[in-house]
């Protein structure tokens, strides 16, 4: 086994190495790590520094063992099966904040640093990251996967708030793209192209941050509908007024719960009074089951993401994002009745949904995908049983022309060692 | 030579009354919105459909000719102008606005749509498109997607990228594809915010999926007047710490006062040293209040008078100052360069200081007015462009100023972009690693590189134009 990178031992792997990395840089087994399906690298090499993280993928480079890259490990199930295992790459050590400027609201941090960290910072300058994805441990995750939560709405995702990137290409190339400003226009949008190309195209080291101040004041409105359609509607003449709201969601929590409109608003004080009072306003004429408002609460939203963080980590569910125009989803949602999904999270005004399903098959996500499809969207499996990867493309058709994604892979990655196999289908193919 | 025949060719396709030839009619086309920098194309061609701007560009490109996509010109960094012996393809009579969804809050437009029409069609529906270059009543869609343009409102609200989910675009070698769509979703690589800001170089937007906003239900405007620069940063400072995100915050130093002063008799104070000029906008509940709240700001940072607009009249005067700089500059300087460069919020005075500084060593005149909440500095520098010694002077001093702005962990460029103007200076901004890895991408698009040559990325050979290192 020794002479083929794709499977060879631990005890190899590690030689090989061992002149990069200290020995404590070199775990075995896998600490604390969620199972990687049925092919599970043998190794976590952990850098401290960019100069060993160049290294390390020369030396990657140099035997072809193929890398999957990752921060804290906590959105591994994300991604089609690895055709090739190899070792783990994990920036778990490099977790500094490297600079903080309260006054600029920006922040450059490393790749590894827990976002809970860099929240507890910024939060004692009554700051914040406005991102809240689900399931994302550290920036470097957020950035590989493009992440956002509900906030999306109004703040964008990882994309609209990362404003440079430092990163160690395949060869071992550091790079930087964009910078620490809040507007730049110099030379190609490197940052744009490395968040969400989930590891396969480079390692991300280093990432800026635009920051957001915490919002004075926060409420939240909810209403319980008979049907969808209620839910849709309310959410829809919320969209319509002349509220600003934080997020705008239409959701069944679980297969007990009604479907729901909630609205979430932070600001000054008396603009978010004033919103709340016309969103319960505009949600009664929908006649709702329940209505329930909450002041200074940010708890449905944190229900939403604790939710379905416990969907994507339960290795028996599935859980499916929905791209799609924001009218489309009240059509995809009934048109998915028959698939019988156990919980829908949809975030009105970014066009993206979340369907959660007991009883996956890889049929489900065909039958999910066509519908999608045939209203302008698209359907990404964010963790599925196994079984179901093996019959499923996960990712489905990209957004754009594979023929140039796989030049774009070429070009940059060669020997297609970033997590071979684990993202779009075809993209390494020879 | 193939550039003659390739117009024929053209001229075939697209009827010889969409092909310009005569030298006459060419010079319009000699240059964008910087007339320092000038180039004659061997011919301007006029496609109306997708399908002829690919055949255009696959024509050009297999027979070895340079082609240079160009909306209203009123780009501020050469990006529009020709490269020898090439053909510039003017895509103004694509200029239909194909479908305004407002369900979906999106537009689908071609890329000559003048980037206010947009907002004119969405108006009747409460919506307009937030981008907001200062030449929003010229420049096209077309052009602001490959400036990735910004505008006074991109504090609060983000630049082109930021409202631009879709493109049908056509690849240097003709091929049609498509990046995105209505959805702001993407999987895969994402490709079209690779596209925005590529300055015409990794091919050709034919089509434009913009985002629509909601108008703001109010608006309240604010003008400051300061004696120190410092003051009016502080202010700038604590406006943005305190949680409220102002639609704009808008700067004006004294030489642009002076000149608005001048030419409208705004009565501002003849000591005056900066500007402000705040809008919030958003719900009328709380408007008050936050106003009276940056009021107080001002008048804690020493203001020496802060005016509040009382009516939509009274708003569109006090922009009025803003508005009219440019034009009120020109009756003080035969020409004008409006510089661009961007700098961590807090290192504004410091970077204003340099300004001046190298105004002195150089006497050029240099007047400033910027987007102060994104640190985004114009500076721009007063001369006579028929004198070659003030022109080396004026891109000298330009030069000076980019550093400055480097130096303080800033770019060198927020809005208008590299083009020709600023192509050396990018090797003070990236290493040759960061360079390879942008040379690399263009080769996936552009192998041939004949799409826009000469732009953005520095070659072994030092530009013929713009400042040098």
């Amino acid at each position: 086994m020794g002479n083929d990178p794709v499977n060879e031992s631990a005890e190899s792997l590690k030689k090989r190495f061992a002149g990069v990395l200290d020995s404590d840089q070199i775990e075995t087994r896998p600490d604390g790590f969620p199972q990687l399906d049925h092919h599970e690298p043998a190794l976590v090499l952990l850098p401290k520094t960019d100069e060993q993280l160049s290294e390390t993928l020369r030396c990657a480079n140099a035997s072809k063992t193929p890398i999957i890259p990752t921060g804290l490990g906590t959105a591994l199930r994300l991604g089609n099966l690895p055709t090739a295992p190899g070792a783990f790459l994990s920036t778990r050590l490099m977790n500094k904040i490297v600079d903080y400027e309260p006054r600029d609201l920006t922040v450059i941090a490393q790749a590894g640093l827990p976002i809970e960290t860099l929240q507890k910072t910024a939060d004692e300058e009554n700051q914040r990251l406005a991102l809240d994805p689900p399931n994302a441990g550290s920036l470097g995750g957020l950035v590989a996967m493009d992440a956002g939560g509900p906030l999306r709405d109004a703040y964008g995702s990882t994309r609209d708030l990362c404003l440079g990137v430092r990163a160690a290409l395949a060869d071992g190339t550091l790079v930087k793209g964009g910078g620490r400003v809040v507007k730049n226009a110099a030379g190609y949008d490197i940052t744009r192209l490395l968040v969400g190309s989930f590891g396969t195209l480079g390692i991300v080291y280093e990432a800026a941050f635009r920051l957001h101040p915490q919002p004075e004041k926060t409420a939240e409105v909810s209403a319980e509908f008979e049907s969808w359609s209620g839910a849709f509607e309310a959410a829809a003449n919320l969209a319509r007024s002349e509220l600003e709201p934080e997020w705008l969601a239409v959701l069944r929590l679980d297969e007990e719960s009604a479907p729901t409109a909630a609205v979430g608003f932070g600001g000054h004080s008396e603009t978010v009074e004033y919103q709340t009072k016309r969103a319960q306003e505009i949600m009664s004429k929908g006649e709702p089951i329940a209505l329930e408002t909450k002041a200074n609460s940010e708890q449905a939203r944190l229900q939403m993401r604790d939710r379905l963080n416990g969907a994507l980590n339960d290795a028996n569910r599935m859980t499916c994002r929905v791209f799609a125009p924001m009218s489309a989803f009240a059509d995809i949602v009934q048109a998915s009745e028959r698939l019988r999904p156990s919980a829908w999270q949809i975030r009105c005004l970014s066009g993206v949904g979340y369907a959660v399903f007991n009883n996956p098959s890889a049929e489900t996500v065909h039958a999910l995908r066509e519908e999608t499809a045939a209203r302008e969207g698209s359907v990404v499996v964010e963790s599925a049983p196994v079984a179901v990867k093996r019959e499923a493309d996960v990712w489905g058709p990209p957004t754009g022309p594979l023929s140039v994604m796989r030049r774009v892979k070429l070009k940059l990655d060669p020997s297609r060692l970033l997590n071979r196999g684990r993202f779009l289908k075809g993209l390494d193919d020879e | 030579m193939d550039a003659e025949r390739i117009a024929n060719e053209m001229a075939a396709i697209l009827g010889s009354e969409n092909v310009l030839r005569d030298p006459v009619s060419l010079m319009t086309y000699e240059s964008d919105g910087v007339t320092l920098y000038k180039a004659m194309p061997h011919a301007v061609v006029f496609p109306s459909t997708t399908d002829e701007v690919s055949a255009v560009a696959r024509l050009a490109n297999n027979a070895g000719v340079p082609f240079t996509a160009r909306g209203a010109g009123t780009g501020l960094s050469g990006g529009a102008i020709a490269a020898e012996g090439g053909v510039i393809i003017a895509l103004n009579k694509m200029n239909r606005i194909l479908e305004l969804d407002i369900d979906n809050r999106c537009a689908v437009v071609e890329p000559g749509v003048v980037n206010l029409w947009i907002s004119d069609a969405a108006e009747p529906h409460g919506y307009h498109y937030a981008p907001d270059p200062s030449s929003q009543k010229a420049c096209t869609i077309g052009g602001n997607v490959a400036e990735n343009s910004g505008g006074p409102h991109t504090l609060k609200r983000g630049v082109t990228v930021n409202h631009v989910t879709g493109l049908e675009w056509v690849m240097p070698d003709g091929e049609i594809v498509q990046f995105g769509g209505k959805s702001d979703g993407c999987v895969g690589y994402d490709l079209r915010g690779l596209a925005i800001g590529s300055e015409g170089t990794l091919g050709i937007a034919t089509k434009i999926v913009v985002k629509l906003t909601p108008n703001p239900q109010t608006h309240k405007t604010l003008l400051a007047v300061f004696d120190s620069m410092q003051n009016a940063s502080q202010t700038v400072s604590e406006t943005i710490a305190s949680g409220m995100i102002p639609a704009s915050l808008e700067m004006m130093d004294r030489l642009i006062i002076g000149a608005v002063e001048e030419a409208f008799q705004f009565g501002f104070p003849e000591d005056a040293e900066a500007a402000l000029l705040i809008e919030l906008d958003g719900l009328e509940a709380g408007m008050e209040a936050q106003a009276e709240q940056i009021a107080e700001i001002c008048r804690k940072n020493k203001a020496q008078s802060v005016q509040v607009a009382r009516s939509e009249e009274e708003r569109q005067l006090l922009w009025k100052s803003r508005k009219q700089a440019f034009g009120a500059l020109g009756r003080i300087a035969k020409d004008y360069l409006t510089q661009d460069g961007v700098v961590p919020r807090t290192r504004l005075p410091e970077t204003v200081t340099e300004v001046y500084r190298v105004s002195e060593k150089y006497g050029i005149p240099i007047a400033n007015v910027f987007h102060a909440g994104d640190g985004n500095i114009h500076p721009v520098l007063l001369f006579d462009q028929s004198d070659p010694e003030q022109v080396e002077k004026v891109l000298e001093a330009s030069g000076e100023i980019m550093r400055a702005c480097v130096e303080v962990g800033g770019v060198i460029t927020g809005e208008h972009g590299i083009g020709v103007e600023k192509i050396e200076f990018m090797r003070l901004l990236f290493s040759e690693n960061d360079l390879d890895l942008m040379t690399s991408l263009r080769d996936v698009f552009n192998p041939n590189g004949l799409c826009n040559p000469g732009k953005i990325i520095p070659d072994d050979e030092p530009s013929q134009w713009g400042m040098t290192l």
